[in-house]
């Protein structure tokens, strides 16, 4: 799970930073980053600070700065920190350690709660990616609750590397295809509408697509000797609005065996661009990313890609937002305007 | 030498016509019907999971039905023998592009009505709902690889036992395979440069 989450957290960047998106992007550890979310209660910048491994976040290829900060640290008694984001968010995901502490913690937003992490205290340091979605609200609070392990006082406790949050009418999901799951969720699932879910299929009476767990030094991947289909239910907000914007990106390796169709429940695919590119010449991965437009939006759309004989598909990732009446538009990119102007002056 | 001209243009031109074919023939129920064809959500076959009349496929009397076995396009899901049922659409994925498909629907006591999709929106039939009689309808738009069909009426009383919207089999135009183009291209050529030169 190496490579193809290079690509994946690249991705997520991407969108939160392009035109059509408006994703929250929070590198914990990064005060560029940070700034945009107003944290409150992090401990200090690691391992900057105390040093040590971190689970190797600094070579880690899901952390973009290879720095991050604990949610309880020795400076103060609150097991709380929170990121207050500029408007209200629907859905986000957290890249946590799960070290030798008791790293578990409770999600809330707002005065909801969105759940919980619990770490099983494994003897070991893993990084983990947590999705979690609820009441919508803009103050995002992690709490600890794992008793003070026997180094708090030098490193704290639960560490937090990034946050990525969807607002009202966005969804953001990715399959990596950890597991041999058919039909799968995502493994990073933004979808507060319902349950987005992929389904991998090849023609009735051939061998069906099979998953394997390292192939050309990509983990969790996809497969079929007679091609294969990989279909996408994504669940929309529904509420009408002018349209819908998809982008979608597929690591893949082989041929596609035809451009992907998107299927909407209503409205028409007004607009759509492809392109691929080689990622790696040397293993012959790429990765083709795609948009589409949908007028009006439609309740949800199904999305079928293709791929030929012996192709084979390391991850999924779709982002889509509904967007809503030109002045709200203009509000957000004023908004946008703003943030920019402040991160500009300071 | 003319006529020898002709026959081989006429060869040229039937060569390329026939590579257009064959019709794709998706006969829902039999694995050999199904063999070839990708196929998502879809409830089981029938009537073998829940006996009833099915418009004469119960009793093997279906007019129109080569295996006497459809499935629906909906049902509940995780019906055992259903293929990745989650919702109110089914669809077949065919080798190459569609351009138009005839599809043998169970017209039943439900609302049976439901749009017929091939990337883009190709159609809508509207069940009278009443009877149960088996409808051949052609639809036909924009090339698209994956037929898709969604059941728009309400499930119906007898939903969780029989589904909705039950299809005998599919019949389906593949766009013209790219040889096939050529060889037609090649064929209108040679007659037009033929009848330039007045050879034919």
């Amino acid at each position: 799970m190496v490579k193809k989450l290079i690509t994946i957290i690249a991705v997520v960047v991407a969108l939160a930073q392009g035109q059509a998106s408006a994703l929250y992007f929070g590198d914990i550890g990064t005060p560029l980053s940070e700034a945009a979310f107003s944290p409150v209660g992090w401990g200090p910048i690691q391992p900057d600070t105390s040093g040590g491994g971190w689970g190797g976040i600094a070579a880690g290829p899901l952390s973009l700065d290879g720095k991050c900060r604990t949610i309880w640290d020795a400076s103060d008694d609150d097991p709380s920190a929170s990121l207050t984001f500029p408007t209200s968010i629907t859905a986000m995901a957290v890249r946590h350690l799960k070290g030798l502490a008791d790293d578990s913690f409770d999600v809330e937003v707002g005065v909801a709660s969105w759940g919980s992490a619990v770490d099983d205290v494994s003897g070991s340091e893993v990084w983990a990616i947590s999705s979690f979605m609820g009441t919508p609200g803009k103050k995002l609070t992690l709490t600890a609750t794992g008793d003070e392990w026997s180094l708090f006082d030098t490193y704290g406790q639960v560490a937090v590397d990034w946050v990525v949050a969807t607002q009202p009418g966005e969804t953001l999901q990715v399959w990596t295809f950890d597991d041999d799951d058919n039909p799968t969720v995502p493994e990073i699932n933004l979808n507060p509408y319902g349950p987005a879910m992929a389904f991998i299929g090849g023609p009735s009476g051939a061998a069906p697509p099979e998953w394997i767990a390292t192939l050309v030094g990509r983990e969790g991947v996809w497969t079929g000797d007679a091609g294969f289909t990989i279909l996408l239910n994504i669940p929309n907000q529904m509420v009408p609005n002018p349209y819908k914007e998809i982008c979608v990106e597929i690591g893949f390796l082989g041929d596609l065996d035809g451009s992907p169709d998107v299927y909407p429940s209503g409205g028409v695919v007004v607009g759509k661009t492809e392109t691929v590119q080689m990622v790696d010449p040397v293993t012959g991965w790429q990765k083709l990313t795609a948009s589409y437009r949908i007028e009006p939006n439609p309740d949800k759309e199904l999305i079928f890609s293709y791929f030929s004989n012996g192709a084979a598909v390391d991850y999924v990732a779709v982002y889509t937002v509904c967007v809503p009446e030109p002045l709200t538009i203009s509000l957000l990119g004023f908004g946008g305007l703003m943030l920019w102007r402040r991160r500009r002056a300071a | 030498m003319k006529k020898l001209v002709a026959i081989c243009v006429v060869v040229v031109l039937a060569a390329g016509a026939a590579q257009a074919g064959p019709t794709y023939f998706v006969d829902l129920g039999t694995p050999a019907g199904e063999a070839g064809y990708t196929l998502f959500d879809w409830g089981p076959v029938q009537p073998s999971t829940s006996p009833g009349t099915w418009g004469g496929m119960g009793s093997g009397t279906a007019p129109g039905s080569f295996d006497q076995l459809c499935r629906t396009v909906w049902a509940t899901p995780g019906t055992p023998g259903s293929i990745m049922e989650f919702s109110s659409s089914a669809s077949v994925t065919f080798p190459r592009p569609i351009t138009s498909a005839t599809i043998r629907h169970l017209v039943g006591q439900a609302n049976d009505s439901y749009v017929s999709a091939g990337g883009n929106y190709w159609g809508t039939f509207t069940d009278t709902v009443g009877g149960e009689t088996w409808t051949s309808t052609t639809f036909s738009g924009l090339p698209g690889k994956t037929l898709l069909i969604t059941a728009t009426g309400q499930a119906w009383s007898g939903f969780a036992t029989y589904g909705q919207l039950g299809i005998d089999w599919i019949s389906a135009t593949p766009i013209p395979a790219p040889g096939a183009v050529l060889l037609g291209s090649i064929g209108a050529g040679l007659v037009g440069w033929l009848r330039r030169r007045r050879s034919l």
